[in-house]
């Protein structure tokens, strides 16, 4: 018994070992040999593409569909590469022929297998069933997805988000957001610019005048962070209310989403954020007040040079690089203020400001 | 009865030995089996990112790369050149001359045209007396701290306390990044938000261009081959399943990424420490664990740094010196994690196996190639047991060996060529019959020569 139970042990290892050693061997055969077809396939259909895509809309159509038809027949693998070739001309920001992408994707079925995708169980192959799903903007997903939110995966939280972020359904990403509010898995950068992928437009900007509202702190922090641009302008007043009674957190974010404005952000507000009682909405007010070069704006940072903290000193200094006549106020400030106003405005000119004054406040320090 | 006795406890050490060995063995033969299993979704989660977009986003979790140097005048400019250029917005990149006695400094300040500046520094964490900061305001991205020699944990720390971003990534100057590294890293730290750590593969860059291996080929030098052998089994099979119940012990400080605050909440890297790459990752499951704090050690499976391994046997002994010394240094130094319910899994499981596959293992399986022959010749044991004892031994070691190259081939299909992957097949039957008892012995050697090692380690520093 023994000795049958080892020869069946030496039998079954011999078995195991010639065995992974003819999978190893083939797949790397097959591997070798899918790769050599997939690189003459990949320039083929890339080259078949673009010699359509921008063509008058009668010919696209008609090509389209020749290339479609012929592909459809293809086995999987190819489709597969088409599928590649169009997620990562989609994935590209500002393509101008989105919309023609997206038209060869839907001929070539590719939504349907996007459905199947995310109702996997499988969650790697569910968050790239989303990824497509918002790429080929397959608004008929947004269900599934919204569904899957439920089963708290990371992957699957940042690219559900995403997805229907760049589809710019507003009553979904609403949705999402109240689905998952306190078990936010993604972090701020994440979400950040998964909002910034929301089309631009009135859904958007009535998205973000509720979310900054928001009773959840955390959510209305991030869409304040968000707002950029238009945005910001559009929301001005919103910010400007939660920036005076909102918690420490959303103050700092409305300080940060005033300044996605540049010069044109409320100044009498930021010279106010600078007096705040949390230095980190001070530090932000700062920096807020680089691009608005007036002379208000210069007066409140000289005072902040002499803030407490380390960060609003330095960031003020940064700020105060930008306005005219600054050489005037770091002079005065080196002057009457302590060594760590000093140490800043040092560390700043260090960093590209006029050489002479520099070293003069060098000396002055010494 | 005493001879009775003496045969009877020699028998039973003898099976024990024997057991024990089949057990690890078979063990090891599940770990891979695991990762096998695991390896497919790691492939399916790699497409469902989003490289191009990611890579030139602001939106990203700005890094500062932190690299140590001492006495690296050879490999440093190239090294930073190449951190200069990697697919990503948000990153910085502080070296930190550890009192270099080679020029090391000089060589950085005259490549990068930087001068001394007064930047200020937040002193989080203890350290050795900064000496001066230089600066080229052509070059933002790059600063570089000069402080007093103090070993590898004060020169990290004193990065940590100089960096300026929320995430940072330790990496050695004689390590290569691969260009979308950080976005990876990135994306780790992106996609959840309790993500503390990240580490990823080692791959060997011996003869072997980075990314793809592009223009290069398997190295001709055989102890390297059996490193990159050794180094799938190692990093890749053993570390997918400790990732994936959230245990993994070392994120290597030859390349790691980590959440700054909650470094600087656990005091930093030890400093005087052999592993610091261990030990910080294991008082970091400690503090979140008593904290009771969501988290992550995050591990990703994706060819993403590269370095240099030592390709002579003098070399290969003091690294595995080196290690095996770190493994007791951090062993020594938490002993209160071991089978404690309160740490969880990393506790109850993957500390007390690390100590016998490191520890343990190498002394038990010398023993046994040994003693289990000499056994069987004094007829304390059967032929057939002597058998199962080699067939465990070597026969699960190629069978984990040639299953590892599997894994890598379907995390990374592109890295190997079909001839050296028929080669590497052919060196993993090898490498148990050889390599791996060098390594065994090296360590047994290493554990022995441990209190000597540590002696000496106070007098230098790490490198």
């Amino acid at each position: 018994m023994h000795n049958t139970a080892l020869a069946f042990l030496l039998l079954s290892l011999a078995v195991a070992l010639v065995v992974l050693f003819g999978v190893n061997s083939l797949r790397k055969l097959v591997n070798n040999i899918r790769e050599r077809k997939a690189s003459a396939h990949r320039a083929a259909i890339k080259e078949r593409i673009e010699g359509f895509i921008d063509r008058p809309e009668g010919e696209f159509h008609e090509a389209m569909v020749d290339f479609t038809a012929k592909a459809l027949h293809r086995d999987k693998s190819y489709r597969a590469l088409v599928d590649e070739y169009l997620l990562g001309a989609l994935e590209l920001p500002g393509n101008a022929h989105q919309s023609r992408l997206i038209a060869i994707a839907e001929e070539m079925q590719f939504p349907e297998e996007c459905m199947a995708q995310i109702r996997s169980r499988n969650l790697e192959i569910s968050a790239l069933g989303s990824r497509r799903a918002g790429l080929y903007n397959v608004k008929e997903a947004v269900v599934e997805m919204l569904l899957v939110l439920d089963n708290l995966s990371s992957e699957n939280q940042f690219a559900v988000l995403l997805a229907l972020a760049r589809i710019g359904n507003k009553e979904a990403m609403d949705l999402a957001f109240e689905k998952i509010k306190t078990s936010v898995i993604i972090n701020e950068q994440a979400a950040i610019g998964i909002l910034s992928s929301f089309p631009n437009g009135t859904d958007k900007r009535k998205l973000f005048k509720k979310m900054i509202r928001s009773d959840t702190n955390y959510i209305a922090e991030l869409f304040l962070k968000a707002t950029e641009n238009e945005m910001a302008a559009s929301l001005v007043d919103d910010m400007k209310t939660v920036l005076h009674n909102g918690s420490k957190g959303v103050r700092a974010a409305a300080v940060r989403g005033l300044a996605s404005m540049g010069a044109n952000a409320p100044l009498d507000d930021l010279v106010q954020a600078l007096e705040d009682n949390d230095w980190e909405v001070r530090a932000l007010a700062a920096k807020a007040l680089g691009p608005v070069g007036t002379p208000k704006a210069s007066i409140a940072l000289f005072k902040a040079l002499s803030d407490q903290q380390w960060w609003v000193r330095q960031n003020a200094a940064k700020a105060m690089l930008c306005h005219p006549g600054y050489e005037t106020l770091f002079l005065l400030a080196a002057e009457i203020g302590d060594e760590y106003t000093r140490d800043s405005i040092l560390s700043v000119l260090e960093d590209g400001g006029n050489p002479l004054l520099l070293r003069y406040i060098k000396i002055m320090a010494a | 009865m005493i001879v009775y006795f003496l045969y009877l406890l020699m028998r039973v050490v003898v099976m024990f030995v024997l057991w024990y060995v089949v057990v690890m063995a078979g063990v090891g033969v599940l770990q891979m089996l695991y990762a096998l299993y695991l390896a497919p979704r790691h492939v399916a989660r790699e497409k469902s990112f989003e490289y191009q977009t990611t890579g030139a986003s602001g939106n990203v979790p700005p890094i500062s790369l932190i690299v140590p140097a001492y006495n690296k005048k050879d490999d440093i400019v190239e090294s930073i050149k190449l951190m200069l250029n990697l697919n990503y917005l948000n990153y910085e990149i502080v070296v930190v001359n550890d009192g270099s006695t080679d020029g090391t400094l000089d060589t950085v300040i005259n490549a990068f045209s930087l001068h001394k500046t007064t930047y200020p520094i937040r002193e989080q964490l203890a350290t050795k007396k900064i000496q001066g900061v230089y600066y080229n305001p052509d070059i933002p991205r790059l600063r570089l701290v000069d402080k007093e020699n103090g070993g590898k944990s004060d020169t990290l720390n004193a990065g940590i306390n100089f960096s300026r971003f929320p995430y940072f990534v330790s990496i050695d100057p004689d390590s290569r990044l691969a260009a979308n590294a950080l976005v990876h890293i990135g994306m780790a730290f992106m996609h959840n938000k309790y993500t503390v750590s990240v580490g990823g593969i080692i791959r060997i860059s011996n003869d072997y261009g980075i990314d793809d291996g592009k223009g290069g080929s398997l190295s001709e030098n055989i102890w390297v081959r059996f490193q990159m052998l050794e180094y799938f089994r190692s990093f890749l099979v053993a570390r997918i399943g400790w990732n994936s119940i959230n245990s993994m012990l070392i994120v290597n400080n030859s390349f790691g990424a980590f959440q700054k605050s909650v470094v600087i909440q656990v005091g930093g890297y030890s400093p005087g420490v052999a592993g610091q790459d261990m030990d910080l990752v294991i008082k970091l499951h400690q503090y979140m664990r008593k904290k009771k704090y969501k988290y992550r050690v995050s591990f990703l499976p994706y060819p993403i740094w590269w370095t240099v391994v030592p390709d002579n046997l003098a070399s290969l002994f003091r690294q595995r010196r080196r290690w095996q010394s770190g493994l007791l240094d951090t062993f020594g130094r938490h002993p209160e994690m071991l089978l404690k319910p309160r740490y969880g899994i990393p506790g109850m499981l993957a500390m007390p196996y690390h100590f016998l596959a490191e520890v343990v293992t190498p002394c038990i399986e010398l023993l046994g190639y040994i003693a289990i022959p000499l056994a069987w010749n004094f007829g304390f044991l059967s032929l057939e047991s002597m058998v199962l004892f080699f067939t465990a031994s070597l026969g699960f070691g190629m069978i984990t060996s040639l299953g590892a190259l599997v894994v890598e081939d379907f995390t990374h299909p592109k890295f190997l060529t079909m001839k050296d992957s028929l080669r590497l097949s052919f060196l993993s039957i090898v490498e148990n019959l050889f390599y791996r008892q060098l390594t065994l012995v090296f360590r047994l050697a290493s554990m022995l020569l441990y209190r000597k090692y540590k002696q000496e380690g106070l007098k230098r520093r790490m490198a």
